[in-house]
């Protein structure tokens, strides 16, 4: 028998591996739900402290590059919307913002971000919690370091990123705005600027909105909280944990967004 | 009376260990005893600990706190791992009333008398408003220590609560666990390389082989001293003859 494992071997415990991953992170979130569902009288009082300070340092904590990316992002959309769209008038100018920014870059470079910050943080901050065996300290207390840790985090990187995109989208537009004052040939009044992005929204658009927030949220969370809690115990974990969690995370959210905009276009 | 904990023909081998680290372990502890798990490094006091306050699940035997698994009573558990490991993105006080916030949510002002209540208990008048990283050692000993005691337990179960302290303190913090076991009517479960010189205590020596399930508590393979808990004096008379010279 080769010691070397061959390809197909190799490639069916990659499968097996990545199968169980799956698995787990699903377990993981489908648990998570239940006990979201359960309603807000069950979570006591403590948990909803740590809840408001994730939301804090997820959401609000997080606006100000979130901004500053999207003034960047609007701006640099608007001249090219602005360049593309010249010829064919202000009806594709309209499109071309909302299918880049609302439907497509938003949700996306939000994730992005909070994968970076909030992700990679969870992650690293379980995982020090299990090496330095805080986790059994809470355990053996009585609290269930499922419901104290993982429940609060996840609701709180959701609703942290479902605020985040909308105000990503709102600034960006602004931004747009402002380039096409700058740059277009004529002014638009904000209010006629208001009616061009709207009219080719849809209930489709929230519809995806939803989907490519609320999913990747819950991805994330669960991606960093699953790599912070199974790290392992010496202080190197860490680190590795966090880096994990961001690449795991980027993946899951990638192939999320591409299916939602994959579908969204079939239907 | 029925024993506060029961340790009864537990033994413990953790996964992918050929032999048991100990078995055959009997204990009983009734209300006002302490009992100390003494070994070598690796030779199974903490996990004895894990088995008490249900972390673990005995690989044979049975362990019982108020007659139940210790998974279904942890409100009658108070616990104070080797690092203290007080939650590190929480204040002092934070920690302290965490178990009650928890599991029992009283109003405001039953939270405020319960943490000053137990900090009494330690000697500790103010606590700072900071993250234990930033407190001394022995602070966060004592916070551990009193949140242990927060839900009033019937076992308090300490892993080597003298650690941090020199020789003197150590021997005052025995004494002091002592006191506490007899007057608040708890069973008190620690683990310590050195034993304590406290003639009240049980010591209960860890190392590895088989003792007859017959001796009242035991564990394998090593000394065990037995030193009846109730008529005893309190404590060593070394320790008495330093305090009061």
């Amino acid at each position: 028998m080769s010691a070397v494992e061959s390809p197909v071997s190799a490639l069916g415990r990659a499968t097996i591996a990545a199968a169980s991953y799956v698995l787990s992170i699903a377990t993981l979130i489908g648990y998570a739900l239940r006990h979201l569902t359960k309603g807000r009288k069950l979570v006591p009082k403590v948990g909803r402290e740590v809840l408001k300070r994730q939301i804090l340092f997820t959401g609000v904590e997080a606006l100000p590059f979130v901004g500053l990316i999207a003034v960047l992002t609007g701006a640099v959309v608007g001249v090219q919307a602005i360049l593309l769209s010249g010829a064919a008038g202000r009806d594709l100018l309209g499109t071309l913002l909302v299918t880049v920014l609302v439907r497509e870059l938003g949700p996306l470079l939000v994730a992005f971000i909070v994968i970076g910050r909030s992700g990679a943080a969870i992650a690293a901050e379980l995982a020090s919690m299990r090496v330095h065996r805080e986790l059994d300290s809470l355990e053996a207390m009585g609290v269930d370091p499922f419901d104290y840790l993982v429940i609060p985090r996840m609701a709180g990187v959701i609703v942290a990123i479902i605020g985040l995109t909308m105000a990503f989208i709102a600034t960006s537009l602004l931004s747009g705005w402002i380039i096409l004052q700058l740059v277009g040939n004529t002014p638009t009044p904000l209010v006629d600027y208001a009616t061009l992005i709207a009219a080719p929204l849809t209930f489709g658009d929230l519809a995806i909105l939803l989907a490519k927030t609320v999913v990747p949220g819950l991805l994330i969370a669960a991606i960093a909280c699953h790599e912070g809690l199974t790290a392992g115990l010496s202080s190197t974990d860490v680190p590795r944990a966090a880096t994990r969690g961001v690449v795991r995370s980027l993946s899951a959210v990638f192939l999320w967004s591409a299916g939602v905009t994959a579908l969204a276009y079939l239907a | 009376m029925s024993a506060i904990l029961a340790f009864s023909g537990v033994s413990w081998q953790p996964p992918g260990r050929a032999e048991p680290v100990f078995q055959g372990l009997d204990l009983e502890l009734q209300a006002g005893e302490l009992a100390v798990m003494t070994s070598g490094l690796g030779g199974g006091k903490s996990s004895a600990l894990r088995l008490a306050i249900g972390l673990e699940s005995p690989t044979t035997g049975s362990v019982l706190v108020c007659g139940r698994p210790p998974g279904e009573v942890r409100d009658r558990i108070g616990f104070v791992g080797g690092e203290g490991a007080l939650l590190s993105n929480l204040s002092l006080r934070d920690n302290l009333v965490l178990p009650l916030r928890w599991l029992r949510d009283p109003p405001e002002a039953e939270v405020e008398r319960k943490a000053r209540e137990v900090l009494d208990l330690f000697g500790v008048e103010e606590l700072p408003a900071v993250a234990p990283a930033y407190a001394p050692t022995n602070l966060r000993r004592l916070v551990a220590l009193a949140r242990a005691m927060i839900l009033d337990p019937a076992l308090l179960v300490l892993d080597d609560p003298a650690a941090d302290f020199d020789e003197s303190s150590a021997e005052e913090v025995w004494v002091h666990l002592l006191e506490i076991a007899r007057t608040r009517g708890l069973a008190v479960l620690t683990a310590a390389t050195e034993p304590p010189r406290l003639a009240a205590a049980r010591i209960v020596a860890l190392s590895g082989s088989v003792v007859p399930a017959t001796r009242r508590f035991s564990a394998a393979r090593g000394r065990t001293a037995l030193v009846p808990a109730i008529r005893a004096p309190i404590v060593h008379p070394d320790i008495i003859a330093r305090r009061h010279p």
